[in-house]
Formats: C-alpha cells, structure tokens, sequence
C-alpha cells in the first residue's frame, strides 16, 4: 500500500517545480491573507502619537476623503506634517513604489495598448482636476474628484483582476499613497 | 514517468495561460466598458481601423450586445468612445 501511494502520489520537488513555472506569488497570497487579518482586526478608533501624527493609517485614509463633514478637509499645511507621515506608513507597510507600479501597469499583458492609453487619459483627467481645485473652489468639488479616482481604481481592477491579481491588489493597496501624491502635485 | 508527463501538462497550462496577450478584440471592448459604455461582452467584432495623415486612428467595432461603437484615439493619445 505505501509503495502503491508512494507511486502514485506527486513528489514534492514537482509541486515546487509547477508553482515556480507557475508564477504563484506564495509571499503575495501570504501578504494577501494577513492583510485580511489586519483589516478585520483593525481598530475603529484612531490612535495618534505624542506629536499628533496618526499611527493608524485609517486616519491617513480618511485625509481628503471625509464624505460626512466635508468642510473639515485639512489646510495644506496640516496635510503636509499628517500626509507625509501616513504617506511612510503605507508606502513601507506595502512596500509599494509607484515608478514601479506605473512600470507594471505598461508591461502587464493584462490589458490591451487602447486600454491603458484610455486609462492613462482618465488619470491626466483627474490629475488636472485635482491641479485645477484650490482652496477657493469648495471641498465638494475634491471629493467628487476622489470619488472619480477611486471609481477608476476600481475599474482598473476590475480590468486587472482575472489576468494580474497580484498588480491588481498592489494597485488596491497604492490607492491612498497615490491620491496624496496627486494631491502633493496641486501645491 | 507519469510524473513528467503531468508536471510537463501543468506548466505547459500554467505557462500558456500566464503569457497569453490580450486580442485587438478584448481591448476594444475593455476600452469601450471602461469609458461607461455597455458592450454585453468582452470581445468586440467588425473592426474596422482607419488612420489620417496626422496619425489619428479611427476604429469602428460592434459589441455582443449589437451596438456600433467609433474609438477615436488622436495623436497625442486622446481615446474618445462614441455610441453610433
């Protein structure tokens, strides 16, 4: 019998050898389920340090996005000391970079030429709203652009999704560290 | 024996299904879903492509769902779906 099962079952160096072939991100799906934990284990109440500065980046997630009180969208300058900081957190808790990220999109064979010069076209769009927006014009109006922003990671996604999963839960985890950027674009 | 023959199975799947690009048809129509408009399908058929002298492309393509659509995509870049 254990001949028989020896025989028959497949040897572990060929498991290694197809999920090698495969490309099977191990460390992503890893990353991906304890990312999960973390989300389901996430406080709601958001801690802040001795200077101030959010250590949860919740409170980094919610800078400029804040639908209930629209009117207590952050000065420039406060976004300057908090963005940065929620911007560190998250660019090394992910480990994202988006030279590369931007790099992996144009290489992906996910989505078509058409597909990501349309895409590109819809970022530069919002790239100028966001330019477009000052203190003037009211915080309505960023968040409408946000909501555009996210509507369109999200399609991106989507896009992404059956083919690249992987770049497509980087783009998902790059979401927040890309809008600040934009946002550090307009000043 | 049979170990090679279904480890050779699995990587030739795994390997097709990894590099396979998308087709002229899929990006179409991902482009045309992604600008808002239904195309009831991830293939578009009846391509038809032009090009003028300035290097503007216009590409005319039918979705599943019946509908003609005109991509027009200028030389700078500008992709722009209109329902026809």
């Amino acid at each position: 019998m254990d001949t028989y099962i020896q025989r028959n079952s497949i040897q572990p160096q060929y498991v290694l050898l197809i999920v090698l072939w495969c490309g099977i991100p191990l460390s992503g799906l890893a990353e991906g389920m304890r990312d999960e934990v973390d989300v389901a284990d996430e406080p709601t109440i958001s801690t802040t340090d001795s200077e101030g500065i959010p250590t949860d980046t919740s409170d980094c997630n919610s800078v400029g996005t804040d639908t209930s009180e629209p009117t207590q969208l952050t000065t420039s300058d406060d976004s300057d000391t908090t963005g940065s900081a929620c911007r560190s957190t998250i660019d090394d808790s992910a480990g994202l970079n988006i030279d590369q990220l931007i790099e992996r999109i144009k290489q992906t064979k996910a989505i078509g030429f058409l597909t990501k010069l349309a895409l590109k076209g819809d970022v530069e769009q919002i790239i100028r709203q966001v330019t477009e927006y000052s203190g003037q014009r009211a915080d309505q109006e960023l968040l409408q652009v946000r909501q555009q922003f996210e509507g369109l990671v999200l399609k991106a996604i989507t896009l992404l999704g059956e083919k690249d999963p992987g770049l497509a839960q980087d783009i998902y985890k790059a979401r927040h560290f890309v809008w600040q950027s934009m946002l550090e674009v307009k000043t | 024996m049979r170990h090679i023959w279904l480890t050779t199975a699995v990587v030739m799947i795994c390997y097709s299904s990894s590099t396979s690009a998308v087709t002229p048809a899929e990006d179409i129509a991902a482009t045309i879903m992604l600008r808002g408009h239904p195309c009831g399908g991830k293939e578009v058929t009846n391509i038809a492509e032009s090009e003028d002298a300035a290097g503007n492309k216009r590409i005319t393509a039918t979705c599943p769902n019946g509908k003609k659509y005109r991509i027009d995509v200028s030389a700078d870049g500008e992709v722009v779906v209109t329902a026809l």
